[in-house]
């Protein structure tokens, strides 16, 4: 891998505009010498292409992909606003 | 007393058609009304809006407002993304505001996207090159907007503000600090704070935390879909309350529609 911190960002900035993910909101970290993504996305389907994304802008790294698909379960109360 | 389900920050794409339809099909058994605080589409295609839109008119009858994000802009096709969620009876704010009676409540919605600059003691200035004037100008030309549209709605029990950006810096604890200028502005805090409006709900901030509040004592809520992790929030709110936590929430201004 190159200087870490360029690296961490070309990433972050390829998750942000490829629209495979299109997710700008994504964390991108290098820990222990692995990219870790974290965030939210709003579907599996963009999970999975996170680790095309990296692949292909910075290959033969090794990711730690833990973006998660945000909840949409139905609400389980409500908020009184006062 | 009126219930407000909210979200923001959907980023519906055309992958998620059953995902979407099940997450509205049960706002009706839990609110009266629908906010929608932006990113709507995740990259501001017409054909995911379509699959929210879909999901939208199956509520038939319940009261939707709506404002874009910077994800619906993605594309440049914002225009026709707004024209595909009015076609599904959803009231699109940017600048303007609606008024619903319901029961016996009127309630007033004033919206806009709202933009970046941050916050107060550290905003951006209109100095220097076109492109910074540029952006600190887009900021407050959306304001401006927006504050004459709160001076006419003068009639309402209830008023709601509408946003993408963040108003406050409280809902961003979370996010780094380096990019809390391109996550929203105080001027519209100022703005509910001047027309004493009774909640503010925003979205784009998704490390951010849900509960804050303007520097004047209006609650804020960041509903992005990533900090409140359902489907959406459900708020509730009393006219026979107003003011309570604001020191006294000023006259609402009478809406007017776009």
């Amino acid at each position: 891998m190159s200087e870490p911190r360029y690296e961490q960002e070309r990433i972050r900035q390829a998750l942000a505009t490829d629209p495979r993910v299109g997710e700008p909101e994504l964390s991108v970290d290098v820990v222990a010498g692995r990219v870790l993504v974290t965030g939210s996305v709003p579907s599996e389907k963009v999970r999975e292409a996170i680790g095309t994304v990296v692949a292909e802008v910075a290959p033969g790294v090794s990711l730690d992909n833990r973006a998660s698909v945000a909840s949409t379960d139905e609400p389980s109360g409500e908020e009184t606003i006062t | 007393m009126i219930r407000l389900a909210a979200v923001g920050d959907v980023h519906c794409g055309t992958d998620v058609r059953a995902q979407i339809r099940a997450q509205f099909a049960t706002v009706p058994d839990h609110a009266d009304a629908l906010l929608l605080a932006g990113d709507l589409t995740r990259l501001g295609l017409p054909e995911e809006a379509e699959v929210l839109a879909d999901a939208l008119r199956d509520l038939q009858g319940m009261p939707i407002a709506g404002v874009l994000g910077n994800h619906d802009y993605q594309s440049n096709l914002q225009d026709e993304v707004r024209a595909i969620f009015a076609s599904a009876g959803v009231q699109m704010l940017e600048g303007g505001s609606v008024v619903w009676e319901i029961g016996s409540v009127r309630v007033a919605v004033a919206g806009t996207k709202g933009f970046g600059g941050g916050f107060e003691g550290a905003h951006a200035t209109a100095f220097g090159e076109p492109e910074m004037k540029g952006f600190v100008e887009h900021t407050r030309s959306l304001a401006d907007r927006l504050d004459a549209c709160l001076k006419e709605m003068d009639t309402a029990d209830l008023s709601v503000l509408l946003l993408h950006y963040a108003p406050v810096r409280e809902t961003l604890t979370g996010e780094p600090r380096e990019i809390f200028p391109f996550l929203g502005s105080y001027l519209f805090a100022e703005l509910a704070d001047r027309h004493g409006v009774d909640l503010v709900l925003h979205g784009h901030a998704h490390r951010g935390v849900e509960r804050g509040r303007t520097p004047g004592g209006i609650p804020v809520r960041n509903v992005a879909q990533a900090v409140i992790q359902q489907g959406y929030a459900v708020y509730t709110l009393d006219p026979a309350h107003r003011g309570s936590s604001a020191g006294g929430a000023a006259a609402v201004a009478p809406a007017r529609s776009e």
